[in-house]
């Protein structure tokens, strides 16, 4: 049994009650405990929904976990913050209400970093996540919690946002599948806010054509996001099956010439196994330039932490949230309740991004990385009229153990190949390509804006030709 | 690193003190422990000695990292501040949102009938 969208599908079709799918997943969870992934459960509210099922919606009776970022009406949500450690919204986010109305069933709220801020999932209040393919490391972030359960058969699916690579960078981590739609193509109303201009949900699953199915209930207009894209949403499964033949995909010459800084040889020879499956499948491959990655991981540390100051005042111990005892002023009210309310990562970047905006610096740092930032957009574009996608590996590596992560540079180093995507609010999928020293790699393939049935398309080719996507770590099969 | 300097244009007293003052611009800067003490009371974040002095090897270190950003050439090239050049929705102009206070100051740390309660701002 694989747990996937189509068992769940199927077992339904046969007469298995969503009580009883629900009452499985949540075993499962149980037995799943130790790797930290949920946040907060809602087993109980979970199958009281089953019981009152009656839509006949896309995904009705399958359960799945949301990530701790999305409001859920009388449901904590907490970010993974102290300072939200008791908040229980009067709202629910946008995909939670389209998720409901599909018939899906949230049996908790998956653990992340801190305000989705970091690359381990390490920076959580509630503690570390740990890796199902390894608990020594982690399972990557910020979704690491939503990567964690799909990888350990928990749910089929989980929601995941991704700012700098925070959907893409977890399901490499973790063997399963993660698509970052284009910016827009899903409201982010109710999505607590990290940098508005980079942030995006999205969904993890174990393959591309159960993140299709998925990403048809999530995408869409929303008149509460003013950023939401008015533009019809394509049927994702109807192109699934379409031949890649002719295809052309950019493989970028600065990552596959083998002299990336940072880059393991070991993940880099595993990626470019995986990409004779597609040439295998049809596909062209095209060699590209696309050498400012650097530049866009540094533009990206800038740009994020300036909108993450700016969203985060919000939070000050006045209307909700954490709140400091005592406080002897108002000014102490606010720099208490938020000294004390977030966490050393949260607070360093809304340090560096209050420095970045501070008179006398804006021009060498935010307005400097918005201009990169146009490079970048420019230099995919420059990429498209040559190629239909873009092949990279999602991370220079295999997931890291606990004990690394104290080294800043290096998880910020780690999102080299995700972080331009969200600066050009491309689309991306991150699909499990194979395995180097028994830890699971990511190939990541890029399309342009609005081009998720693409990605899907050539994703589940893969996935016809490759197993990776169906392999499963010890202790977490079907034998639980 | 380039320094901003444009040699191919003449240099006038002017533009060679604009190009002095733009140094700062382009060079990453050393955060000194009294930045750091003045951008975490713009931050509102009231952090202590220790704090502070940790703080600000974590932002020199991520500074030093940006000088990625001073080796490209960014004249002529207008910020992209969204990815999405799109102009904002308009929506028809009539009330959608109800009145939610009770639901609102029911989460909120201290009330007291409808309002929030800080401390004394006047009077103290």
């Amino acid at each position: 049994m694989s747990f996937d969208l189509p068992y769940h599908q199927s077992a339904l079709a046969q007469g298995t009650s969503a009580r009883t799918l629900t009452e499985r997943s949540i075993e499962r969870a149980k037995g799943a405990v130790a790797l930290n992934a949920l946040i907060t459960d809602n087993f109980a509210g979970a199958l009281a929904a089953a019981e009152q099922l009656s839509a006949s919606g896309p995904l009705a009776g399958i359960p799945f976990a949301h990530k701790d970022l999305f409001c859920t009406q009388g449901l904590r949500t907490t970010a993974a913050s102290k300072m939200l450690e008791n908040f229980v919204p009067p709202y629910s986010a946008h995909i939670v209400e389209q998720l409901a109305s599909a018939g899906a069933l949230c049996i908790g709220k998956s653990n992340m970093d801190e305000f989705a801020m970091g690359s381990t999932n390490a920076h959580s209040y509630f503690g570390a996540c740990h890796n199902p393919w390894d608990v020594t490391r982690v399972p990557g972030g910020s979704s690491g919690g939503s990567a964690a359960l799909v990888a350990a058969r928990v749910v089929p699916f989980a929601s995941a946002s991704d700012t700098g690579g925070s959907i893409r960078q977890p399901a490499a981590f973790c063997g399963v599948t993660g698509i970052k739609p284009s910016y827009g193509r899903v409201s982010r109303f109710g999505m607590i806010a990290y940098a508005s201009s980079l942030d995006q949900a999205g969904v993890i699953a174990q393959s591309a054509a159960d993140c299709a199915q998925v990403l048809q209930v999530m995408a869409g207009p929303d008149v509460r996001d003013g950023t939401a894209l008015n533009a019809a949403v394509p049927q994702y499964s109807n192109t699934l099956a379409e031949s890649i033949h002719g295809r052309r995909i950019g493989v970028p010459k600065s990552i596959f010439g083998g002299q990336f800084p940072g880059m393991d040889g070991a993940v880099l020879a595993a990626t470019q196994t995986a990409l004779r499956e597609l040439e295998r499948a049809g596909a062209k491959l095209v060699e590209i330039e696309l050498d400012d990655l650097q530049a866009a991981l540094a533009a990206y540390y800038i740009i994020a932490p300036c909108e993450a100051s700016s969203n985060l005042s919000r939070f000050d111990g006045v209307r909700f949230g954490y709140r400091t005892h005592a406080p002897k002023s108002l000014y102490d009210l606010y720099a208490k309740s938020r000294a004390e309310g977030f966490g050393a990562e949260v607070q360093k970047r809304i340090l560096l991004g209050t420095y970045a905006l501070s008179a006398g610096y804006f021009d060498a740092y935010y307005l400097r990385a918005q201009k990169v930032r146009r490079l970048i957009a420019q230099s995919y574009a420059r990429a498209f009229s040559q190629v239909q996608l873009i092949a990279t590996p999602t991370t220079p590596t295999t997931a890291y153990a606990h004990s690394e992560v104290q080294d800043a540079d290096a998880e910020r180093a780690g999102d080299i190949f995700t972080v331009a995507v969200n600066l050009a609010g491309l689309p991306a999928i991150s699909v499990p390509a194979g395995f180097v020293r028994g830890l699971p790699i990511g190939l990541q393939l890029v399309a342009p804006a609005l081009h998720e049935a693409q990605l899907l398309n050539v994703a589940h080719q893969f996935q016809l030709l490759t197993d990776h996507h169906r392999q499963t770590p010890a202790g977490f099969g079907a034998s639980r | 690193v380039d320094a901003g300097f444009d040699t191919s244009k003449p240099s006038t007293l002017t533009s060679g003190l604009r190009q002095l003052s733009n140094l700062k611009y382009i060079m990453p800067n050393t955060i000194t422990l009294d930045d750091v003490r003045h951008v975490a009371y713009l931050a509102r974040l009231a952090l202590d000695d220790g704090q502070i002095l940790q703080a600000q090897s974590g932002l020199n270190a991520v500074l030093a990292s940006f000088s990625a950003l001073a080796a490209i050439d960014v004249s002529g090239v207008e910020p992209l501040f969204h990815p999405a050049e799109i102009a904002l929705q308009l929506r028809t102009d009539a009330i959608t949102e109800h009145d939610q206070h009770a639901a609102f100051q029911a989460i909120a740390p201290d009330v007291a009938g409808q309002f929030y309660l800080v401390p004394q701002v006047l009077g103290t």
